[in-house]
């Protein structure tokens, strides 16, 4: 061990520490899993914030992917050294709120800021009726397509189904199929954004059952089932597969698009486009990360600099350079509908899309073991793909599951 | 009672009169000294850990204000009848104990050709070497795009015996195999390296004493080189064993953080981790760390065991 | 009889060629798609070579992460870890193997009973452990609580076995201590097993990625492993710069490993002394 060489680390840290206070500083952690453009794009946000508040120091943390990030943070709590904010998805926060560590935000959220964000946003960021959490990186599922193949983008289901019925195609007559109308992966998410878009809801009221057994989740699964006679079915991302010309669309989040490039380049042309109206609705699922302030570990002083730095994220002029510089979605209606987005969407039209979904978006409702609810849809889903069983029935099952595993 | 009692100190490792003798305490003495280093650090950081989520595992645990309700043995009782938790155990059972003689006996043939004198054969050990120090991450992700039921090389080449049609990745009954495949594959170089070393130490005057007795290569391998490498294969028995009873990361980045299809790849640790990290349940999450210890432990037991039958120190 | 020998050398060499081309498949993958341009990673049917050799996977996997401070991390720390494991893993393999003591099955069932349970558990208790002594973010957390392997322990031990008792009764007669007679005969009598010992460890903390992101924050602090993170995301994987960084990650172990087995197989002169 280089004891001089920790010995200098050690009181070099000291004067950092001491000058900072003795500047008045507040130093505070937010910790994320960004990485590459997003971090730099974070950098800078972070470095702006930092001149408009010279007494705030913010210290950006890259914790590897959200699993590493969520282990962390687990970790950390129970030690009692959270960070001041992090990135965090609703299922961890809710576990937070229900734990007392999370800040919460209605003391300094204005009405006026709760009314300008997306419906699906506000439900996104609010636990028990009260908002904990601001939106950060957003982005919304749409329909990613192959434009040497197709012209219009189907509008509906029926459509979808028809469109990849025709472009599943054996080229070679081998009987392996060379090219396919779909592709389709088996998760928790697609399963819900038919399911909603059916007319389903997820939850009663109280969140005592699970409201899946009904002639939604049926619909739902059916028309998956239909779907993946005509689709390239992989758990694997599918942007791989599409970009090789293997796959002619396919459902996914908007985040997705830089790997949807990059693997079509020198291939072929592709765009993305609104998804499809289901019988009740065209909504789209809104994902990504919030972020949220701890109070636990932070003195006052740093909450209440953390506060104003995850404020300072959804402001209208640093949402839309986030948007610009990483492929998500701005989160502020004002920042949606303002000049500077919308001249940025007349050049870049492969993102309009997804403007448009956030708008039309929702979010999974909030329970504490939303976790284990995911792993019920993805059993589900699965099962029927597999054939191993009728969508009534395995609906009925896992909710029945529901009820005794996690209701109680 | 008294043969008890000796049964008891045969266990511990001494006779009753060697605690009288002044010698034996010294050397005791000194051993200690020896392991006081090792012991410092398996005692801070692994013995100290693992009573202290003893305790968790008899709580309610609340992981995220570290502080729970006590509630006895109430999530042993909850696992042993916990379906899911059944089947991760048959998984793990299931790939414990196909995988590991599976890798050891193909690591074994190799070692053995291995140890001939052969031009480029620094090269060949390198060449079952490198998988082992491979990153999972980048092994697993070559491994989902060889094993692409669609596009993936591995369909490819089995179409030309009729068996292209595969679904690797997506179909629960193909998940096991497929993760000891991928096991096999990583864990080989592994067993090579401690094979080679094994052959490595059987002295060459064993061999010329067969020789002059006119054995054959097949007798020399039966007669000389097999019992003479018992030490290590059983040494590559237990470690092996041990580690395939933990498997984990391997389906983490197999399956993009998921058991499987259908959870067909669930296995005792990752239902830890699940239960632990995901579901924040780190009673429950203990207690099955503690289950499998018990069945590992058991095993190891029966095995050493049955290794006095079998391995021949020199 | 010369023709048999020949005829089995060459069968020798045709198996292992086999066994090496079907083991060597997914790392031959790795390397030839870490030089793939964007377009050519997901090709039906796949591409054997790339049509150019676009080295800017590199370059970009480089500075994707302060890769160059995570090599000098992952060396410091995998040779402090692996120099300390080796010294207290001889001790200890010596104690077990050639000494009696008071309580030595219990203590050695209780070891590998320890190696059982699985790392994760560790992970929250050693945490709080480590921020209450004020050890996150320090190469010490990193290096201290690896210095001991079970693995290693029962490894040597078992070498440190096959030396015969005789070399120690004679050595006492000589008046050499117990100390002198671990490091001057035993020791160099083990060379193979005690490199295959320290190759082990520096594989396994050179690799060693969820304990280093748990018990650091600085990215001063960090190593190879948590680089390679970041070419993951929610949304898909940079295929290309993740194999380009793998890459460069597994070559100074190759090379190590390269010297390293040459040592372990000539370093033997154990027949000499039975």
């Amino acid at each position: 061990m280089p004891k001089k060489f920790v010995v200098t680390l050690v009181a070099l840290s000291l004067v950092v520490s001491l000058s900072l206070f003795a500047a008045g500083q507040t130093e505070i952690t937010f910790w994320h899993a960004m990485h590459r453009e997003h971090k730099e794009a974070l950098e800078h946000i972070t470095a702006q914030f930092e001149e408009a508040h010279p007494d705030i120091k913010v210290k950006l943390v890259d914790q590897g992917g959200y699993g590493e990030l969520s282990q962390k943070l687990t970790t950390s709590a129970a030690a009692g050294k959270l960070p001041t904010a992090a990135q965090q998805y609703e299922d961890w926060t809710i576990q937070y709120v229900n734990a007392g560590i999370m800040k919460g935000l209605d003391d300094v959220v204005s009405q006026e800021t709760v009314d300008n964000l997306p419906d699906a946003l506000v439900d996104s960021c609010t636990f028990y009726g009260k908002m904990y959490t601001l939106p950060f990186n957003k982005s919304a599922m749409v329909l990613f397509y192959n434009t040497d193949l197709i012209d219009e983008p189907p509008d509906t289901w029926d459509e979808l189904l028809a469109t990849a019925k025709e472009l599943t195609v054996d080229k070679d007559g081998d009987g392996k199929m060379d090219q396919y109308g779909f592709g389709l992966r088996p998760t928790p998410e697609l399963f819900s954004l038919f399911h909603h878009q059916a007319g389903g809801r997820f939850l009663s009221d109280d969140k005592s059952e699970l409201l899946i057994d009904s002639e939604y989740g049926v619909q739902a699964l059916n028309f998956m089932s239909d779907l993946r006679e005509h689709s390239l079915y992989q758990t694997d991302y599918l942007s791989g597969p599409f970009g090789s010309g293997k796959v002619a669309m396919y459902i996914g989040s908007s985040a997705g698009a830089p790997y949807v490039a990059s693997a079509s380049e020198g291939n072929h042309g592709w765009d993305a486009a609104p998804l499809p109206h289901g019988s009740a609705n065209g909504d789209s699922m809104i994902q990504g990360t919030n972020v949220g302030v701890f109070k636990v570990g932070n003195s006052e002083k740093q909450i209440e600099a953390g506060l104003e730095y995850v404020q300072f994220l959804t402001k209208d002029k640093w949402t839309i350079y986030w948007a610009q510089k990483t492929g998500y979605i701005p989160v502020t209606l004002s920042a949606l509908n303002s000049d500077d987005w919308q001249s940025f969407l007349e050049e870049n039209p492969k993102r309009k899309a997804s403007t448009q979904m956030m708008k039309e978006g929702f979010v999974y409702p909030h329970h504490p073991d939303w976790y284990s609810v995911r792993n019920i849809f993805g059993s589900v889903l699965e099962k029927t793909m597999l054939g191993k069983g009728e969508p009534a029935e395995l609906l009925e099952e896992g909710a029945e599951k529901f009820k005794k595993e996690v209701a109680s | 009672m008294s043969k008890l009692l000796n049964k008891f100190s045969g266990l511990i490792g001494y006779e009753g009169r060697k605690l009288k003798k002044l010698s034996f305490w010294k050397e005791t003495f000194w051993a200690y000294v020896y392991l006081l280093p090792t012991l410092a650090v398996l005692g801070t950081f692994s013995l100290w850990p693992i009573i202290r989520s003893f305790k968790i595992s008899l709580y309610d645990w609340n992981v995220l204000r570290n502080t729970g309700t006590f509630i006895g043995f109430r999530n042993y009782a909850e696992l042993l009848s916990d379906p899911e938790f059944g089947a991760a155990l048959w998984h793990t059972v299931y790939y414990a104990l196909v995988s590991t003689p599976l890798t050891m006996i193909i690591a074994l043939f190799i070692a053995i050709l291995l140890n001939q004198k052969l031009r480029m054969r620094g090269w060949f050990r390198t060449a079952f070497f490198l998988p082992w120090i491979t990153p999972m991450v980048a092994g697993a992700s070559v491994f989902v795009w060889l094993f692409n039921a669609d596009y993936g090389l591995i369909n490819h080449l089995l179409g030309f015996v009729g068996l292209g049609n595969l679904r690797w990745l997506n179909s629960p009954a193909l998940a096991i195999p497929l993760l000891i495949i991928f096991g096999v594959w990583k864990f080989l170089g592994f067993q090579v390296v401690l094979f080679l070393a094994g052959l490595q130490n059987i002295p060459e005057h064993y061999y010329e004493a067969a020789k002059v007795d006119g054995a054959n290569r097949l007798q020399l391998f039966r007669h000389v080189t097999l019992p003479l490498l018992t030490p290590t294969t059983f040494f590559v028995l237990i470690i092996s064993m041990i580690g395939a009873f933990k498997v984990f990361t391997q389906v983490y980045v197999l399956w993009a953080g998921t058991a499987g299809p259908l959870d067909s790849a669930q296995t005792i640790v990752m239902f830890f981790f699940q239960k632990g990290f995901n579901n924040f349940e780190f009673g429950y999450a203990s207690a099955a760390a503690y289950i499998l210890f018990l069945i590992v432990f058991v095993l190891t037991a029966i095995n050493m065991r049955l290794s006095r039958k079998w391995v021949h120190y020199q | 009889m010369n023709l048999r020998k020949a005829l089995f050398k060459i069968v020798t060499y045709v198996v292992l060629l086999a066994l090496v081309v079907i083991v060597l498949l997914p790392f031959y993958w790795m390397v030839t798609t870490s030089f793939k341009p964007p377009g050519e990673v997901n090709v039906v049917p796949p591409k054997w070579v790339p049509s150019e050799f676009h080295w800017q996977n590199y370059l970009k996997a480089w500075n994707a992460a302060p890769f160059n401070r995570y090599f000098v991390n992952s060396f410091f720390v995998s040779v402090m870890t692996t120099i300390g494991e080796v010294v207290t893993t001889i001790f200890a393999a010596y104690a077990f193997a050639k000494m009696d003591f008071f309580g030595k099955r219990v203590l050695f069932l209780s070891l590998l009973g320890l190696m059982m349970f699985p790392g994760q558990l560790r992970l929250i208790p050693n945490f709080m452990l480590a921020s209450k002594i004020g050890w996150t973010d320090t190469y010490q957390i990193l290096i201290i609580p690896w210095i001991a392997s079970i693995f290693g322990i029962f490894l040597l031990r078992q070498y440190f076995k096959t030396i015969p008792d005789e070399l120690w009764d004679a050595a006492q007669l000589d008046g050499c201590s117990r100390f002198r007679f671990l490091w001057k005969v035993v020791v160099p009598l083990s060379k193979p097993g005690i490199i295959t010992v320290a190759l082990f460890k520096f594989v396994g903390s050179w690799n060693a990625f969820l304990w280093v992101l748990i018990m650091t924050n600085q990215p001063g602090m960090r190593t190879i492993p948590v680089g390679l993170a970041v070419f993951r995301s929610e949304a898909g994987t940079h295929f290309a710069e993740l194999m380009a960084a793998s890459t460069m990650a597994v070559m100074p172990i190759l090379i190590i490993f390269f010297f390293a087995q040459k040592q372990f197989i000539q370093g033997v002169a154990r027949s000499g002394i039975k």
